[in-house]
């Protein structure tokens, strides 16, 4: 066990590596120059000099590369252009809302997924099957800002029911900080549950073929039981699968539903960045989210080998 | 009575022009005040059914570049440092000058000398008492660093102040001094001595004044917060526009950067913010049906197009003309506003029944005329070009208009490249001569039109011509009432014949706030004090 | 990822048509028909978008704006008056030229990069690890931050999201290079004289076909909702060029005003990658079921 966990941390370092290369080609394929675009057109060249002097930009790009990965493993992932602050700091401020809004959006997608999917084979090509696949295809194809749109004319101005924007954070009272995430979760997770509906029917039906789910109804136990302790157990695991990718859709999603929303996270800090072209945060906040991404990745296999024993090899 | 005529202005009249109310002087609907209906004017301060505390939550058009008052002429923030700091006066409703940290001013006879009158026992933020000292360090932080400052500092010999006094002694008269000191964009905020001492000429790193509500925190793109400053020291007189007394009645004020007008007014609507600026005026059919919002009408501000004057193709006078013949300012303006109620094509920048309200230049308004403008661009020697423009879709207008105004101009034969960006690269951006040609923005209304941006030499754009800076500097420098309006006239016509900007016309801003906002009167900079706080 | 090839298409003597196949997998399941034939109908009116616009899409005309569906706009007009039928014609010009461009270049590329992984382990290690690190980044998010390097225009949006779906491509082919290069087959056609580019050649790229036509459809379909999502949220095409996912940006403000705005072009969406889903699953089903954990 520890021997995999190991082995799959070291097999990790490559692709963080690789990770942070595309990073920081980001910023450096960029024409113009850095420096430059620091102190403004009305720069003197020898300020701009000194400027790259300081910024270590004169140094070969390997250097380079070099001196930012020390930083960055430090912690320190530079400045602000636009707000003149540590991006670390900046990027902690803006995790908040991201991070409750992921969660939130993935149980939506699994409470609606999960329960759709199993529905959906035990009543396998029955009319509510072929409903529950049509609607996940369709919410597959939803954009999620439209439906984001679609949700706030609905509930949040006609009817009043939820805010139809802003973030509370949980310290200041979590139901009230469910209410401002509460329609954003729904326009994240619906198009995401499609996937999870799909796999959790396919899975469950593989798995209610197989052998010893006839032998345990031949034993005499209850249509419900089987389901619930042997197949979905075993259906699991690759819905876990699916967690994992899922949680990758959502970041990224996030993104457009946190600009639909204004909520004030990760996502719209990347938006705002990239129109004020303030790159150390767009660098800074994309390496975050990946690295983030990988150890996710990490946690779903470890929890994968915990679960189906013929995994562990 | 000011408030008959505000009123009568708030009922729409689908085919009048809200600004065009007569009055005697500024009248308080062309001088960007209306009422919200049921609210109080300034009689006496009705205080006792309005208590104190609650937060109140402001959604502003986006995040603020700056918070230095002095710095930028930007009205976001202008409009989220209102609080905090104050001026040695302040306007009224009717554009009057008041004094505010002042007591008074006495002006020599030759109008070269200001000796302004200081309010004593008067605290910062920090606790110490202002000062002569403080005031002196503004003012000349202000002449040397604000948009406006530098072109009234050249006017300016000293400024010196001792004991509760500071005197001002000019070079020569200059008839618009205390309106520009007064006018809380770039403003002449006051601020303590070590404090403009720390900044230099660094943007402001403590945000230190007088006002009611003292600077809290600036959590980027989340809000600004500012909190009641208790030991504020309010004036007695009733309260009337930005001058008076100012009763911190909420607790706490928070300004969000909400870039999405809809979600603005959504936010509003469902309650999550007290008041929304800058509302698109297509909604206003719909949000004065809408039970749960009131709806502010501030006329006076107009449209502009700037042209680059320092560097590039727009240094050529003709091109400008042929551009602006170009231009057809009623699609324009229906397109960006909508609802002819709302806006004006009209070429006096001033509204009718205003002393500066001027036909001036009107021959050279609202040509659009295709064959001229190619006439005019041939002459300009206008070869393909693309004439860069920098536009926002922060602020709807700007982005709408500069839509409406590049397909007209490539109807006339004009290659444009609109060039789509954030609010703050656009201010970025506008500062540096290499980079643009054409950028939008709109202007307010001033109280005096010397205040007016385009006609100082300094600001984006660079209009410096001989003509004007003559002109311009007799404007200033004439004492007399009358015969100032007939030089405003002969300005706003040069303006239309060297065209430095394109006026496609005025307009009204909506602001709307939540039904029935206890105190709460809609302005250009958004007055949050003698508001209740709902929540 | 498939764990056995399809058998070699050399071995069929006659192989059905392309039509043959997709009556076929039509006849299967009906409602990839349907699919196919929504396709079309966009396809076919992005190809004839000038000739069936009714007005130039860009054409304003401000004292009609903000009309409803009428007759004269069957999808009504926007705020300066310009045909939103018009110009969800040429937004399908866009998204759906997006959508194919970014495709082909993803597959192409992927092809090769699957290739070179498959057949030399060195490179293998070096270009997995790279697409792995690519495929780290959430898709929009990686877009985003290119198109921040890159700078807003529809070219720099194709090469994006090119570049982030290129990985997917990628792995693909390459499981299909190492279960073919371990078949039995392929070392008898070695032992008969055929060189080892003939036998990728045939045997590869045409056993890789069937995931990477998957793929290929589904990439499709992502790379339409992402031009939408960046140009939605202000990064992808300028906002001068009609794009569906520009038009639903600037109709937000007019969504109660006048919500066709945003209907219109939203359906479209819906509908493309409606139909291309349709169509990734039933050309999975069709030629390998075996390929719907892919």
């Amino acid at each position: 066990m520890l021997a995999y966990l190991t082995g799959r941390l070291f097999a990790l370092l490559p692709v963080l590596l690789v990770v942070a290369v595309v990073v920081f080609m980001l910023v450096h394929v960029t024409p113009g120059d850095p420096a430059r675009i620091l102190l403004g057109q009305d720069a003197t060249d020898a300020q701009v000099a000194a400027l790259r002097h300081d910024l270590g930009l004169d140094r070969p790009v390997a250097v380079q590369f070099a001196l930012w990965m020390g930083r960055a493993l430090h912690g320190d992932l530079g400045t602000s252009l636009f707000l003149r602050i540590p991006v670390t700091a900046d990027i902690l401020q803006h995790l908040g809302p991201t991070v409750a809004l992921s969660l939130l959006g993935l149980s939506v997608a699994l409470l609606v997924g999960i329960p759709v999917g199993v529905v959906s084979a035990v009543f396998r090509n029955s009319w509510l099957d072929q409903f529950s696949l049509a609607l996940a295809m369709l919410g597959a194809a939803v954009p999620s800002f439209w439906l984001g749109l679609s949700l706030i004319v609905l509930f949040a101005v006609d009817f009043g029911w939820l805010p139809s924007s802003g973030y509370r954070s949980p310290a200041g009272g979590l139901w009230q900080s469910l209410q401002y995430l509460l329609l954003p979760a729904f326009a994240l997770g619906i198009p995401n549950s499609s996937l999870i509906i799909r796999f959790t029917r396919s899975s469950l039906l593989d798995v209610l073929g197989n052998d010893y789910i006839r032998t345990a109804r031949a034993k005499g136990l209850r249509g419900r039981v089987v389901i619930f302790r042997h197949a979905f157990r075993n259906a699991l695991v690759p819905i876990l699968t699916v967690v994992g990718l899922t949680f990758a859709a959502l970041m990224g999603g996030a993104v457009v539903t946190e600009n639909v929303f204004s909520l004030p996270g990760i996502g719209q800090l990347v938006v705002s960045s990239v129109l004020r072209r303030d790159y150390p945060v767009i660098q800074g906040v994309v390496l975050m989210v990946a690295t983030a991404y990988v150890i996710i990745n990490l946690g779903v296999d470890l929890l994968y080998f915990a679960v189906d024993p013929r995994v562990r090899y | 009575m000011a408030s008959d005529r505000c009123t009568r202005a708030n009922r729409v009249t689908r085919r009048r022009f809200l600004g065009t109310i007569t009055a005697a002087g500024l009248g308080a609907a062309a001088s960007g005040w209306l009422r919200v209906p049921g609210a109080r004017d300034g009689v006496a301060f009705a205080a006792p059914s309005l208590r104190r505390g609650g937060t109140l939550r402001v959604a502003e058009i986006g995040e603020p570049l700056t918070l230095d008052p002095t710095a930028t002429t930007a009205d976001l923030t202008s409009t989220i440092t209102l609080p905090i700091f104050e001026q040695l006066f302040a306007f009224d409703h009717t554009w009057r000058i008041r004094p505010a940290l002042a007591s008074g001013v006495t002006v020599s006879n030759d109008g070269l000398t200001y000796a302004f009158t200081l309010r004593t026992g008067v605290p910062f933020h920090n606790g110490k008492t202002m000062t002569a000292d403080d005031v002196v360090a503004s003012l000349n932080r202000w002449g040397k660093i604000s948009p406006r400052g530098p072109s009234v500092y050249q006017q300016v010999d000293a400024v010196t102040g001792s004991g509760n006094t500071v005197t001002m002694k000019l070079k020569e008269p200059f008839a618009p001094l205390l309106a520009f000191l007064t006018l809380p964009n770039g403003a002449a905020a006051i601020m303590p001595r070590e404090t403009v001492d720390a900044a230099g000429t660094q943007p402001l790193k403590q945000f230190i004044g007088t006002g009611p509500y003292k600077f809290v925190e600036w959590a980027p793109d989340r809000y600004v917060h500012l909190a009641r400053f208790d030991q504020y020291a309010a004036r007695t007189e009733a309260p009337d526009g930005y001058a008076g007394r100012k009763d911190a009645l909420a607790d706490e004020i928070f300004y969000y950067p909400v870039s999405q007008v809809a979600t603005r007014t959504a936010g509003v609507q469902s309650g999550d913010y007290d008041i929304a600026d800058q509302i698109n005026q297509d909604a206003y059919a719909d949000l004065i049906k809408d039970a749960r919002v009131d709806v502010g009408i501030i006329p006076g501000s107009f449209l502009t197009f700037f042209f680059n004057k320092k560097q590039g193709m727009m240094t050529n006078v003709k091109l400008r003309q042929a551009v602006a013949a170009a231009m057809d300012m009623q699609p324009i303006l229906q397109a960006t506003f909508g609802n002819p109620a709302l806006y004006l094509v009209d070429a006096s920048i001033y509204a009718k029944g205003t002393p500066w309200y001027t036909q001036a230049g009107a021959s050279m308004y609202n040509i659009h005329s295709v064959d001229q403008a190619k006439r005019l661009a041939q002459e300009g020697g206008y070869s393909g070009q693309s004439i860069r423009w920098l536009t926002t879709q922060q602020y709807d207008f700007m982005f709408k208009s500069t839509v409406v105004a590049a397909s007209q101009l490539e109807h006339a034969g004009f290659k444009v490249d609109m060039q789509v960006m954030d609010w703050a690269s656009v201010l970025d951006h506008r500062n540096r001569p290499a980079d643009w040609d054409i950028f939008v923005t709109s202007h307010g209304f001033v109280p005096d039109p010397a205040l007016i941006t385009v006609f100082n030499s300094a600001y984006p754009g660079w209009w410096d011509s001989p003509a004007k800076n003559t002109l311009f500097a007799q404007f200033t420098a004439e004492p007399d009432a009358g015969k100032r309006a007939r030089l405003w006239g002969q300005l706003q016509g040069l303006m239309y014949q060297e065209a430095p900007i394109v006026r496609p016309g005025g307009f009204n801003l909506l602001q709307i706030s939540r039904k029935g906002l206890p105190g709460f009167k809609a302005s250009y900079w958004i007055v949050p004090w003698n508001v209740q706080a709902v929540k | 990822m498939a764990e056995r090839a399809v058998v070699g298409a050399a071995d069929e003597a006659a192989r059905p048509g392309v039509w043959t196949l997709l009556w076929r997998m039509v006849r299967r399941r009906r409602v990839v028909g349907v699919g196919f034939v929504v396709l079309g109908v966009i396809a076919f009116a992005a190809i004839l978008a000038p000739l069936l616009s009714p007005y130039d899409p860009t054409a304003l005309n401000v004292p009609d704006r903000l009309q409803g569906p009428e007759r004269v706009h069957p999808f009504g007009t926007d705020e300066f008056g310009r045909d939103i039928l018009s110009r969800t014609l040429y937004g399908a010009r866009l998204s759906l030229t997006v959508g194919l461009v970014v495709t082909a270049t993803a597959t192409a590329a992927g092809i090769v990069v699957g290739l070179v992984a498959g057949t030399n382990p060195r490179a293998d290690k070096i270009l997995m690890r790279v697409m792995d690190g690519v495929m780290a980044f959430p898709d929009i998010l990686l877009a985003i931050a290119l198109m921040a390097s890159l700078g807003p225009s529809a070219r720099n949006v194709i090469l994006a999201l090119s570049f982030v779906y290129t990985p997917r491509v990628a792995r693909v082919v390459r499981s299909a290079v190492l279960v073919i290069a371990s078949q039995e087959y392929v070392e008898a056609a070695r032992a008969v004289g055929a060189s080892g580019v003939r036998i990728l050649a045939r045997h590869v790229l045409v056993n890789s076909a069937s995931p990477v036509i998957v793929q290929a459809t589904f990439i499709t379909a992502y790379a339409m909702l992402g031009e939408a999502a960046l140009s939605f949220l202000g990064v992808g095409v300028p906002p001068q060029i009609p794009t569906w996912g520009g038009i639903i940006s600037q109709g937000q403000v007019y969504l109660r005003l006048a919500p066709w705005i945003s209907i219109f072009p939203g359906a479209a969406i819906v509908l493309s990658v409606l139909s291309l889903n349709l169509l990734g699953d039933g050309l999975r089903d069709f030629l390998d079921p075996r390929l719907r954990y892919t």
